[in-house]
């Protein structure tokens, strides 16, 4: 597969699981504003803004942090690359450019969100952004099932794959960091934590898988536990990392007639079977010993940096074939020339 | 004369660069008048070198290195037998060679001046046919009276008509007017891509500088006999101190190397032409 | 329709209007041509309603599948438009597409002959059957390609040749594109879209099928794969998905099954090119290619191109890698050039032309040349290396100082401008605004040329959707057919 190819197939897939995750972030505030009337709207908005965009770009552009201008800024604004439509139009754009490797049913499924998107009244999506929600992630999960079912599951499928859970467990991780300071901060015991727990919970989809795990008990902790270390729910950071470093290995797996041009190509494998590893023996209690905020920031250093050797071993279009008979004549020949001084 | 040439040129690069692409236009011509005795090209580093002869019979090398890189060397030896005056015989031109050295080039272009200048060396024989090897030969007088040598003046992509219009240039302007008057006038004439050999107490202000440049000059096509050629910067025949390399349709034809390569670098390139007895 | 009452298109057929020119559908007023009988038949008994859902139905599966070529204007960004499609059929018995298949298959024979020889030994311009001038002062004409021998001779290996039909119905040809002629993608998409809107009307007509184009182009690149390669590695090269016709390179590599490839994709090492992968290097044996000669590598050509790749063109040279088409066939397309092809096909193959040139005065010819200058008002003026439509004069329809600008430019330089007579193209009716309009039409034909020279039956056919245009270019506003072959 060409790296271009490798390239776009991996952020088409980032992007459009970008989208999606954008409104779950923004649907975790929406739920728990309307649940929780005393809490200032201002000051709750200002940590999803930083994760889902740029917050000073969003200052920049608007006068005050209200609804209306937050859905503005992460639903449309063109200026801001992480709106859910700028996703969706660099979901197409990559897409398109990888049309021929993708099945037809995907890309026309891709192409029919972008223009029903594009033909929504911006205006009444500000107000009430639930159809919108609603569209995307719809459009998103019906775009797994047709990737599941109409594309080969050869290597295209994995960087997919690929794409897909790192996006997501990094997600996660932030979507766990923006709430779980505040939760620890209230007394225990207080309805609002409950409040901002279900929200989290639902913002993953995982409130019934939740309850079905760990009954009753609704703490913080458990909470925690359950969106990092599950190794069956889907949008657990273990379960995604492990579908990451399977993918790593069936990609890394095969042989072909090729000149291999990058000398180390364990890296993406290393990294990815190290965090694995790490989050299969990790015990919860040692982490809150510590601090959970510093393990997921670090958690998620090392989740990009396995991400960029994925860019390095795959997508890298430099050539650095094995070293040419000559490099060494070079070198003799420059002290050749030292000698002679 | 034997005479051989150490032609040595060195890329660097600032910051490395990648997927470099070289095409080498240094072998000595051989033809009838002219032989190339041997010749060698060293790269460092050493690489897998390719070759092919283009179109106007011209001797090209050329060889990639796409690894990462901030440094090439190229080094051609050879060795050669000049004429102690040349003559290419050469009773015809095919179609397109007759098209090619007659009509503009890209950096020979026709216009008015030119024409002009053409026209006023022209010298027609008692039967009112045009005297090539005499109006070529007053060419050459002319072109080396009305162009000062001076480098710096004018560069690799100056074309005629602005040689003429700045009244100055090197080698290359010079070679390029005289090209230009010529056609001007229906007579075929080809650049000359070469070295020329000076002992180094004995230079001349003409001279090409050693450590800079290659030679260029004029060849001229006398109907139904073949090639003389000419030097309008030093105002004489080719002699046995001229060597040649390549020739075209103008300087573009035939650049003793051209190359590409990836990265946001500045390419310093250094060259340094040696000729010995 | 403003009468809401009617209740089929027979009405509306029957208030169709020939005006005077050659009719593909009907031979006069409401009497159709025999191979049309059956057409007029059943768009008669339609309800013109459920026609226009249906036509609604297939504009929207084309905008869906993203079956769109991209216009810059004004705003950068470009407009995605659908090619028009016309759900009226034309039709083309089985006898006149004989005569169409042979005619091509001498023609396109003779034009790989011709560039195979101004690449070699030039013998048509030492015999002084063409002017030295038109040729070697072409804009495509590519020193590069003397004496370099590509896979059987074969230059140009896919060709569109335009095809209009004059007012008794003589199908002449216009021009012949032999760089890289689009709209293929355009021919396959409108017969899928006539199989799932019409599909009983289609059933009963015997329509020679055009699905194995995409196998054939295959089996062409196949055969001129340098060294008879088992399994030849075949890329499309593509500028990249901002190309108005990325749809159609991406489709035929789809339907090929090949990777399409931006030059950046390619890499040039020890004079064999490779594609670069998730794996490393892996070399590639055919490229077909749908960029410029001049973009095709910045060592060879234009320095500043970013589409193609370093080194190609030495590659190329020692036979490592196949081309399609050849570097240097836009020679043999140059409008000049085309008065020759006659001329060609009497000097290579000693035959006569089975399909006629439209009459052609060159600027290079003195007398062509003051019979153009004294005619303008009269004649189709072309620039002869423009395409598209642009650079063109069409002098009754010509304002007094657009003619005043050409005959100036023609005079500056002659050998850039041709001149026809003014050809009353046939017509076609076709479907819009709610009416049946006559609309002139063309017809693109492709022929691959491989191991043996294929073309499959029919071709695109393009229509003029502006009252009286003649032009028919899809960036001109023009729309498409389904163009049905019918068998013997």
């Amino acid at each position: 597969m060409l790296s271009r190819v490798a390239d776009s197939l991996f952020w088409m897939s980032r992007y459009i699981e970008r989208a999606e995750n954008i409104t779950r972030i923004l649907t975790i505030n929406f739920n728990a504003l309307l649940d929780m009337p005393m809490v200032d709207a201002a000051k709750s908005w200002r940590p999803l803004l930083a994760i889902s965009g740029d917050l000073s770009l969003y200052e920049d552009l608007y006068p005050e942090i209200n609804v209306r201008n937050v859905m503005d800024y992460t639903l449309w604004h063109v200026g801001n690359p992480n709106s859910v439509i700028n996703c969706i139009v660099r979901v197409r754009e990559n897409a398109r450019s990888v049309r021929e490797q993708i099945s037809s049913e995907m890309w026309e499924h891709l192409n029919r969100l972008y223009h029903h998107l594009r033909s929504m009244n911006r205006d009444a999506t500000r107000r009430s952004p639930h159809e919108f929600f609603t569209i995307v992630r719809d459009g998103s999960h019906a775009f797994q099932g047709i990737t599941n079912t109409t594309m080969p599951h050869g290597e295209g499928y994995e960087f997919i794959q690929l794409g897909k859970y790192i996006e997501r467990a990094g997600m996660t991780l932030r979507a766990l960091d923006s709430k779980y300071a505040t939760v620890n901060a209230l007394p225990e015991g207080l309805p609002e934590a409950s409040l901002h727990l279900i929200a989290l919970l639902k913002s993953c989809s995982a409130f019934e898988a939740f309850r079905k795990s760990n009954g009753s008990q609704l703490q913080a902790s458990r909470v925690a536990e359950f969106l990092l270390l599950s190794s069956e729910f889907p949008r657990a950071v273990r379960f995604c990392l492990q579908h990451c470093l399977d993918s790593v290995n069936a990609i890394s797996g095969k042989e072909s007639d090729v000149i291999r041009t990058v000398p180390d190509r364990q890296t993406p494998q290393r990294l990815f079977g190290k965090l694995n590893a790490e989050l299969e023996y990790l015990d919860m209690q040692d982490v809150l010993d510590q601090s959970l905020v510093d393990y997921i920031n670090d958690l998620f250093a090392r989740i990009n940096a396995a991400g960029d050797t994925i860019t390095r071993s795959f997508f890298s279009t430099q050539v650095i074939l094995p070293p040419p008979r000559g490099m060494a004549a070079l070198q003799q020949s420059h002290q050749q020339q030292q000698q002679q001084q | 004369m034997r005479l051989q040439i150490e032609h040595m040129t060195k890329f660097e690069y600032d910051m490395p660069i990648t997927e470099a692409y070289t095409e080498v236009r240094m072998r000595p011509l051989n033809d009838s008048s002219q032989r190339c005795q041997s010749f060698e090209l060293v790269t460092a580093p050493d690489l897998n070198e390719f070759r092919y002869t283009d179109r106007f019979g011209n001797d090209v090398r050329f060889f990639d290195l796409i690894s990462p890189h901030q440094a090439l060397i190229l080094t051609a030896i050879s060795e050669v037998y000049t004429p102690a005056s040349y003559f290419l015989p050469q009773p015809d031109l095919s179609p397109l060679d007759l098209h090619d050295y007659l009509m503009a080039s890209p950096l020979v272009p026709l216009g008015p001046a030119l024409h002009a200048f053409g026209q006023s060396h022209k010298i027609v024989s008692a039967r009112g046919e045009i005297d090539v090897r005499a109006t070529a030969l007053a060419l050459m007088t002319a072109t080396n009276h009305v162009l000062k040598y001076k480098s710096g003046l004018t560069d690799v992509s100056t074309k005629a008509d602005q040689a003429l219009a700045l009244g100055g240039g090197v080698c290359q302007d010079f070679t390029h007017v005289m090209l230009a008057a010529c056609r001007s006038i229906g007579i075929s004439s080809r650049y000359v891509s070469g070295y020329l050999y000076v002992e180094l107490n004995n230079r001349q202000p003409n001279d090409p500088d050693p450590d800079l440049a290659t030679h260029a000059w004029v060849d001229v096509y006398l109907p139904n006999e073949g090639w003389i050629s000419l030097d309008p910067t030093h105002n004489c025949e080719q002699g046995e101190r001229h060597i040649r390399l390549a020739v075209g349709r103008d300087y573009t034809d035939v650049p003793p190397t051209r190359g590409v390569y990836k990265g946001n670098s500045k390419e310093q390139m250094k060259v340094r032409v040696r000729v010995f007895k | 329709m403003s009468d809401a009452a009617v209740q089929s298109l027979k009405s509306v057929l029957d208030q169709y209007e020939l005006g005077g020119f050659f009719d593909e559908m009907f031979s006069t007023p409401h009497q159709p041509h025999p191979h049309y009988q059956t057409l007029y038949g059943q768009l008669s008994d339609l309800n013109p309603q459920l026609f226009d859902e249906r036509r609604r139905a297939a504009d929207a599966s084309f905008l869906y599948q993203g079956i769109t070529f991209t216009v810059y204007g004004d705003n950068d960004d470009g407009i995605e438009r659908i090619f028009p499609f016309d759900l009226i059929p034309r039709i083309i018995p089985h006898r006149e597409w004989a005569v169409i298949e042979k005619g091509l298959v001498q023609r396109v024979t003779a034009l790989n002959q011709f560039l195979w020889d101004i690449y070699h030994d030039q013998r048509i311009i030492r015999e002084k059957r063409i002017p030295t001038e038109l040729v070697f002062g072409a804009k495509h004409y590519r020193r590069e390609m003397i004496g370099l021998n590509v896979p059987q001779q074969i230059y140009s290996h896919i060709i569109g040749s335009d095809l209009i039909r004059d007012d008794h119905g003589n199908y002449l040809v216009l021009e012949d594109n032999l760089r890289s002629p689009s709209g293929v993608s355009y021919m396959l998409e409108n017969r899928q879209a006539m199989k799932r809107t019409f599909a009983r009307m289609f059933a009963r007509y015997g329509v020679r099928a055009i699905d194995h184009y995409p196998q054939e182009l295959l089996n062409t690149l196949h055969s001129v794969a340098p060294h008879h390669e088992a399994d030849p590695n075949v890329v499309l090269l593509t500028p990249g998905i901002y190309n108005s016709a990325y749809f159609e390179h991406s489709f035929l590599a789809r339907q090929m099954g090949i990777e399409i490839v931006e030059g950046r994709d390619l890499v040039v090492h020890d004079n064999k090119v490779f594609t670069r992968t998730v794996r490393g290097l892996k070399q590639v044996d055919v490229i077909y290619r749908r960029i410029d000669d001049e973009f095709l590598d910045p060592l060879g050509f234009r320095s500043d191109s970013t589409l193609g790749v370093a080194g190609l063109l030495n590659a190329y040279r020692a036979g490592n890698v196949t081309l399609a088409n050849a570097i240097g066939t836009g020679v043999a397309d140059d409008k000049a050039v085309y008065a020759y092809v006659p001329d060609m096909i009497r000097f290579y193959l000693a035959e006569e032309p089975i399909l006629q040139n439209v009459p052609t005065y060159l600027g290079l010819r003195d007398d062509d040349r003051q019979y153009m200058l004294e005619h303008l008002d009269r004649l189709v003026v072309k620039s002869v290396n423009e395409s598209g439509g642009y650079g063109m004069l069409i002098g009754p329809h010509a304002t007094h100082a657009e003619r005043e600008k050409f005959y100036d430019m023609i005079v500056a330089n002659p050998r850039n401008f041709i001149a026809q007579p003014v050809i009353s193209l046939s017509r076609h009716p076709t479907y819009f605004d709610g009416e049946i309009h006559g609309c002139h039409v063309d017809l693109r034909p492709y022929i691959l040329c491989g191991e043996k020279i294929t073309l499959v039956p029919g071709g695109l056919t393009r229509v003029a959707l502006k009252r009286g245009s003649l032009v028919v270019n899809s960036s001109q506003g023009g729309g498409s057919k389904d163009t049905w072959v019918l068998q013997e």
